[in-house]
């Protein structure tokens, strides 16, 4: 009887053995190729930045789904549903509770880290895309020309650099009031009317901003969510 | 055991319910009527019907106040608005700039579109514009800017441009 069990024994770790060699070899050759792709992008090329910003997508999606549970059960367990009593009547459904602070500021954390995320794609993208010469050298030339008209008073461009479908702007400012209209004075000048986003880039005691500015009629390079 | 079992299925409830929900999408209209001129002395006339016609010669721009639909707690990353216009005009279109700007003023992101589908004296079309308003904070706010062409003069007939409605999806 002893022989026996142990004979089942012996048949049972055989096959678990089996079954984790098998898996092993299975999952082996699609591990490989991502391997030998992190071996091959040198640190600062663009194959390591394009993985780079991979892997923060990934980890950020994984973050906002974690904060999406918590925040619904924050919201649930903060809104109680009352019992009715005996012989009381149901009470009419009460409109939808206004957010908290906590919550309005917990979702603008989120934001912040999206735009983050965006404007990484967006560098990504200034830094990586090829050169179109004909439409970069006559937009850098327009955008360079409008700087020097009235709209753009209190504003110098520092760097234009265009690509095929973007161009990145460095604009420094005299005042707030030229920074806020800049946008509007930009999307105004015939030939660029495309998407353009502007990020505050000040250093120390100077203003400055960031523009980037997609071809006319196209939207910039960048992933956003419905 | 028993413990593990019920946090699994609640989460598997959760899930459940968090697929279940629609994409939350504050849509709104609104007609020509709400826009103000940014042209100096030139106004633009506005028909009974809330439509806004450029009756002058000259172009006239106007801005339109948008009110924002911020989601909680799933907010959408961009915003669409979608222009109804008349856009008789052989050169000239009537082009749109939709801006999403910081409480203090600061405009963060733009996207602009115009009708390109040629002159057309007698029927409204729509273009549509995707706007990034994820770039502003939730407190920031949005504004549609429009340039609409003079009137155009064809033998006898003067046509004017038209604002007729917009539509705003966030």
């Amino acid at each position: 009887m002893r022989q026996v069990r142990w004979g089942i024994l012996g048949l049972a770790t055989a096959a678990v053995a089996a079954a984790g060699g098998w898996s092993m070899w299975g999952a082996t050759p699609e591990a490989t190729p991502a391997r030998e792709e992190a071996a091959e992008a040198r640190p600062g090329s663009p194959a390591d930045l394009t993985s780079e910003v991979r892997a923060l997508r990934a980890e950020l999606e994984a973050l906002r789904r974690g904060q999406g549970h918590l925040m619904q059960r924050v919201e649930s367990v903060g809104r109680p549903a009352p019992l009715p009593g005996p012989g009381e009547e149901a009470a009419p459904e009460p409109q939808a509770a206004a957010p908290t602070a906590q919550t309005l500021a917990t979702l603008e954390v989120a934001r912040e880290e999206r735009r983050q995320e965006l404007e990484a794609e967006l560098q990504a993208a200034a830094h990586t895309e090829p050169r179109d010469r004909d439409w970069a050298g006559q937009t850098e030339t327009l955008v360079t020309r409008a700087f020097s008209g009235a709209d753009f008073a209190g504003s110098r461009l520092t760097r234009v650099d265009c690509r095929t479908r973007m161009c990145v702007l460095e604009v420094e400012h005299d005042a707030a009031e030229a920074r806020a209209e800049l946008l509007s004075s930009l999307m105004r000048v015939n030939g660029l009317q495309g998407q353009a986003v502007m990020r505050p880039a000040d250093d120390g005691g100077r203003r400055a901003s960031r523009i980037y500015l997609s071809r006319a009629g196209e939207a910039l390079p960048m992933t956003l969510r419905p | 055991m028993k413990k593990s079992l019920s946090f699994v299925s609640k989460s598997v409830a959760a899930l459940a319910m968090l697929s279940a929900l629609p994409a939350l999408a504050g849509t709104a209209t609104y007609s020509g009527s709400l826009c103000t001129s940014v042209s100096g002395f030139a106004n633009p006339t506005i028909f009974r019907s809330g439509r806004l016609l450029n009756s002058t010669s000259n172009t006239i721009e106007v801005v339109c106040p948008i009110q924002r639909n911020v989601s909680i707690p799933s907010f959408t990353e961009s915003l669409s608005v979608s222009v109804t216009a008349l856009d008789p005009h052989l050169t000239e279109n009537v082009c749109c700039t939709a801006t999403v700007a910081e409480k203090d003023g600061t405009a963060l992101a733009s996207s602009a579109a115009c009708s390109n589908w040629g002159a057309n004296t007698s029927s409204h079309n729509t273009f549509s514009i995707s706007l990034p308003s994820v770039f502003a904070s939730l407190n920031g706010y949005v504004s549609l800017r429009c340039v609409l062409p003079g009137q155009y003069t064809s033998g006898s007939s003067t046509y004017s441009s038209v604002l007729a409605s917009f539509v705003v999806t966030e």
